[in-house]
């Protein structure tokens, strides 16, 4: 890396130095060279750039790709430096050479370039500069010139005359049916976006013909291409036309035989059935869904069971309840029993957002015993995936039924051996004993609460003493000082240095919710003799809680029983709790 | 370098971010100090986590710091190998070496048969470096560090942890005391042994078919372990699949630390954590969930045109 | 690392005759009472050994490396004739862009050699609208020692009535290697752990080639 040189250097530099280093042995150097240009254009003035810098630029078009494809983007930029747009047109040629070669990424960076530089082109300059350009690269020997003219279409559209955007729209339809598969691929990536700036009459005519070679390209990699330009072009029809016009070619893609096609007609299916309305959807796509719900590839089945919500929502009203009951469900049975591990996990990250458009009495019927079945899933994330979305049952069946009807297997999963399931169980506990009440929590949850503070997991230990500052905040305080933090502070003998740290690490999320009478009179006595620990963590974790709880207790109290504790650790032989005891008593002011 | 930069540091690392290589020299002249001072049998004090191989899984890290609690508040003690193989050496040793820094009574690193210089070109960490600053100067630094870090840790002089076991020119931990540690890993000697022999179900003293190292069987051990007065052998090196694997009737124990090593293997990771009164608590992990696409399928391998 | 559970099986489903690749069977191949191959450093390792007596055994001496000859297993080898011949797979046709309607890429061993290279066996294939072709490869690096690739080639024209099979072994010692290519790969691991790329440099050492035919049309 060369040392960088002041600003004003740099603005000095003559072309001669720059032509010197863009011939440097050195790759790094040339590199570094090409990121300066637009320093160097600006010292050089409008004028040179354009007669000097981009001639040369066009004639040094022979260097490693990493060099290529930094110049490639820093041209994009260069339209101010050659003299605003009326004279932009001047770096369309060395843009052109880079839209041709080998490497993708220099092309891709030549391509984008272009693009930028056409947006700022008028109508007569597209007419003059940019659309031969598009032409001689669509008609290019070497096909890499060919995949490069795709991207320019859409750029180059914006014309007056109407012979010549026929030609374009030609030479588009040419590329569709170009004889190298890396072409038509190409093509069928940019097809939605030319469809989108072509009269929609074209689209039905000309264009037709086109994507209809795309659909059917004997390519899978083609053909899944053009099922997204098969949704754009959708968008811009009548539901007469695409009945005519694109649904053959969708009834084809539901039954490729290649997966990754009909992978990718799953994945744009929501897309798909937003652009042929509501009738079309009823009539077919709603029966290749349920196909693809049944596909014998699992990436196919993975991709399909993601989309049921919302494939279901946007269902016509008068069908929705019934197709989901009859069509849909029987699949999510066999989806809640796949082979597939990825499959349940993503049928179980969904499949509670059916609740609602079920209804309370279908969902206890029908939905309850998939989710009883996927929570006893032997797949963790299958698990985790069901509980992270309880709340939407919860919703429509009401607490009293999940709780009668998920709480057995809720306990279960408590005890789950994967801590990130037990993690997820916690998280969901306040939200849980908001809604069953003081009554019912201490009956049936107070246990497990309790439980998790012993967890052999940190996390789950921190998580649950987390849920203890939860529960105080929804039951109350009379309700802490009886039936909480009694059993909190009881840890404080644990055998265990790590669980005896337990107690001050809830000790200090309670701080914050109980009142300075429990504070001093039920927490500062157990916290205070711990300050006498074997175990110096435990030592300078009392610091810590004493400096929290200093800040709501009186300065009475502090003077009398914090500060010869805190001025003991201040003492002691371990340096960290040293630390934490001086940082304590700065903090407290005394 | 203050507590606070140290602070700033630790968090930018925690999040898997690279500190500047300004930042990684003083760190390392910081470590330096902290480390010149430590015994090549570094005494460590029981409460403390014992953790094995690591191999720059930055993540998997993470993971066991949720399982087993974060620095400072559990103690820790790592038998080396933090770096190669995964795809964060640089993140992860940094991160352990900063925690260092900054609780040096609260973790102990000591060295790995992959705190080489030599290893580590060639297996992931050299270039590592070099992708994510550009030049050889982080690892420059760190592999000088990685001559200071201690052979070897006995806990409450009941429990010596080592990378890889034990040398047939020591006898006693005393032998290792006068090693001359401050260098690179040699290819032969004691020094070499202690973090490259494997224990092997055999007597005495074998040969690896390799042509390079030892193996101890369980009589070596036994002999060891009453000389010195220990109870346990605590090492790494060695994956093992259930996370540990005791040895020769427990006296010696391997800890591997790398949930699914390689992200392929398949395996789950295990630390030991020790109590105050030295009881034995083995913890078994999984690999961190995927960080991206969590619950997308597993795409099939794109095809291409092999000859 | 054995993965035990992955296979690869290719049947003929009119004489029922298929090769099935596992990690069990390329593995029984390797040899189990020699360790012929020593890493690097093992001369200036014993060197320094002579003084510490009594250690002279070599444990369960066994090619460490793991190197096997395997060439995938037949079942139902009595309904095929296997003759060598000297016709060489037409890599002309293999290079053709036909559509590739499936497409894997199977996993059977690797191992780390304690932290001296790397031992890998693979097993690809692609199956084209008029043919299949399977690449069976094993990859041993020993660091500064030697690298070996044993490639298996299985080519079938759906239109033909027999299976190319072409077995070749080549290896190249790291010092010749250093030589041959660019100064500063030492460091480049990418380098000496793409077959693909060191191809071109590597020596035969064994080689055959064979025609499978069908006994029944």
């Amino acid at each position: 890396m060369a040392t960088p040189m002041d600003e004003g250097d740099d603005s000095l530099y003559p072309i001669a130095v720059l032509i010197d280093e863009l011939k440097n042995d050195d790759v790094q150097l040339r590199l570094n060279s090409i990121r300066r240009l637009s320093t160097i254009g600006l010292a050089l003035g409008e004028e040179r750039t354009r007669v000097e810098l981009v001639p040369f630029l066009n004639d040094s078009i022979d260097d490693e790709d990493e060099v290529l494809q930094a110049l490639a983007e820093e041209l994009g930029n260069f339209v101010p430096l050659v003299g605003g747009p009326e004279h932009a047109h001047t770096l369309l040629a060395p843009l052109e050479s880079l839209a041709g070669v080998e490497e993708t990424a220099v092309r891709e960076k030549a391509v984008l370039s272009l693009r930028k530089i056409a947006e700022s082109l008028d109508v007569a300059q597209l007419d003059t500069h940019l659309v031969p350009l598009v032409h001689r690269l669509a008609t290019g020997d070497w096909f890499t010139s060919r995949i490069s003219a795709c991207g320019l279409f859409a750029a180059a559209y914006r014309l007056n005359n109407d012979a010549k955007k026929a030609e374009l729209r030609q030479s588009f339809a040419q590329l569709c049916i170009d004889e190298t598969p890396m072409v038509r691929r190409a093509a069928a990536a940019k097809f939605g976006e030319f469809a989108g700036v072509i009269e929609p009459a074209f689209v039905k005519t000309e264009l037709m013909t086109a994507f209809t070679a795309l659909a059917q390209d004997e390519q899978d990699s083609v053909r899944l291409l053009a099922v997204e330009g098969g949704v754009a072009i959708a968008r811009l029809l009548t539901p007469a036309e695409n009945e005519t016009l694109i649904m053959p070619s969708v009834r084809a893609a539901a039954v490729d035989k290649s997966w990754r096609v009909r992978y990718m007609l799953a994945d744009k299916l929501i897309d798909l059935q937003r652009a042929v309305g509501t009738e079309i959807t009823k009539a077919d796509l709603l029966n290749f869904f349920v196909a693809l719900l049944k596909d014998n590839e699992a990436e196919v089945r993975t991709i399909a069971s993601q989309k049921i919500p919302d494939f279901a929502n946007n269902l016509d009203e008068d069908v929705r309840l019934n197709a989901v009951l009859t069509l849909m469900m029987p699949c999510v049975k066999e989806l809640s029993n796949d082979n597939s591990q990825h499959v349940r996990s993503a049928l179980a990250s969904v499949v509670m957002l059916l609740a609602p458009i079920l209804g309370r009495d279908h969902t206890v019927e029908h939905l309850l015993p998939v989710f009883l079945q996927l929570l006893k899933d032997e797949f963790p994330e299958v698990r985790l995936n069901i509980i992270s979305k309880l709340d939407c049952v919860n919703r429509v069946i009401g607490i009293d039924m999940l709780s009668q009807s998920l709480l057995p297997a809720i306990v279960d999963l408590a005890e789950d051996r994967q801590w990130r399931v037990r993690l997820a169980i916690i998280e969901y506990i306040p939200l849980l004993a908001s809604q069953l009440g003081v009554e019912f929590f201490d009956e049936k949850l107070s246990n497990l609460c309790m439980t998790w503070l012993g967890d052999c997991v940190f996390s789950i230990r921190e998580a649950a003493t987390l849920n203890i500052k939860k529960l105080v905040d929804t039951f109350g305080l009379d309700w802490a000082r009886s039936s909480i933090i009694p059993k909190v502070l009881s840890m404080y003998r644990h055998p265990n240095y790590l669980y005896r740290m337990t107690t001050l690490f809830a000790v200090n999320l309670l701080i914050d919710v109980v009142d300075v009478d429990s504070l001093t009179h039920m927490i500062l006595p157990v916290v205070l003799p711990m300050a006498k620990d074997t175990v110096p963590n435990v030592r300078f974790n009392v610091a810590k809680t004493l400096e929290k709880i200093a800040m709501r207790i009186s300065k009475d109290v502090i003077e009398t029983h914090m500060k010869p504790v805190l001025q003991s650790l201040q003492e002691d032989g371990d340096g960290d709790v040293k630390y934490f005891a001086t940082h304590a008593l700065e903090a407290a002011g005394v | 370098m203050s507590t606070s930069d140290l602070d700033r540091q630790i968090a930018q690392l925690r999040r898997c971010e690279v500190i500047k290589e300004s930042e990684v020299k003083a760190l390392c002249a910081k470590a330096r100090e902290i480390l010149v001072e430590e015994s090549n049998v570094q005494r460590v004090d029981a409460p403390v986590t014992i953790c094995g191989d690591i191999h720059g899984q930055f993540y998997d890290l993470k993971e066991l710091f949720q399982v087993g609690g974060d620095v400072p508040d559990t103690n820790y003690l790592f038998m080396g190998d933090f770096v190669d193989r995964g795809f964060f050496s640089v993140e992860t040793f940094l991160l352990l070496l900063a925690l260092k820094v900054r609780y040096p009574d609260r973790i102990t690193l000591i060295r790995g048969n992959h705190e080489s210089r030599q290893i580590t070109q060639v297996y992931g960490f050299y270039d590592e470096c070099l992708r994510k600053y550009g030049s050889v100067n982080v690892w420059r630094y760190c592999t000088e560090i990685f001559d200071y870090l201690s052979l070897s840790a006995l806990i409450d002089d009941k429990i010596l942890c080592v990378h890889g076991g034990l040398s047939p020119a020591i006898n006693t931990l005393d032998a290792i005391r006068t090693i001359d540690r401050k260098q690179e890993v040699p290819h032969d000697g004691p020094m070499c042994d202690l973090l490259w022999s494997d224990p092997e179900d055999i007597d005495g003293w074998g040969l690896s078919p390799r042509g390079a190292g030892y193996l101890f069987g369980s009589d070596i051990a036994a002999q060891f372990n009453q000389t010195n007065n220990l109870d346990l052998i605590c090492r790494a090196h060695q994956l093992v699949m259930d996370g540990y694997k005791l040895h020769f009737n427990g006296s010696v124990v391997t800890v591997w630390s790398a949930p699914n090593y390689c992200y392929r293997c398949g395996n789950v990771a295990a630390i030991l954590e020790l109590d105050e009164h030295l009881n034995t608590n083995y913890k078994i992990f999984n690999a961190a969930p995927q960080q991206e696409n969590r619950g997308a399928p597993v795409k099939k391998p794109q095809a291409d045109y092999f000859l | 690392m054995v993965f035990g559970k992955n296979t690869l099986v290719a049947e003929h489903s009119a004489s029922k005759f298929a090769f099935y690749f596992n990690a069990i069977d390329a593995l029984d191949r390797v040899d189990k009472t020699t360790d012929s191959v020593k890493v690097s450093y093992a001369k200036e390792w014993a060197a320094t050994r002579t003084h510490s007596a009594g250690i002279n055994d070599v444990i369960k001496p066994f090619d460490w490396t793991f190197s096997s000859d395997y060439t995938g297993t037949l079942i139902n080898p009595d309904t095929v004739t296997i003759t060598e011949i000297d016709e060489e797979i037409d890599m002309e046709k293999l290079m053709q862009r036909d559509a590739i309607l499936h497409y894997s890429d199977v996993l059977l061993y690797e191992d780390e050699l304690a932290d001296n290279g790397c031992s890998i066996m693979n097993v690809k294939i692609r199956v084209m609208p008029g043919s299949f072709f399977i690449l069976l490869r094993f990859f041993l690096r020993v660091d500064g020692v030697f690298v070996r690739v044993n490639d298996t080639r299985i080519f079938h024209e759906f239109s033909t009535n027999y299976i190319l099979r072409e077995f070749t072994s080549r290896e190249q010692k790291f010092s010749v290697l250093n030589e041959r290519c660019a100064p500063g790969t030492i460091h480049d691991l990418e380098f000496y752990s793409k077959p693909q790329t060191l191809h071109r440099l590597l020596d035969m050492t064994a080689g055959k080639r064979e025609k499978i035919a069908f006994n029944k049309p």
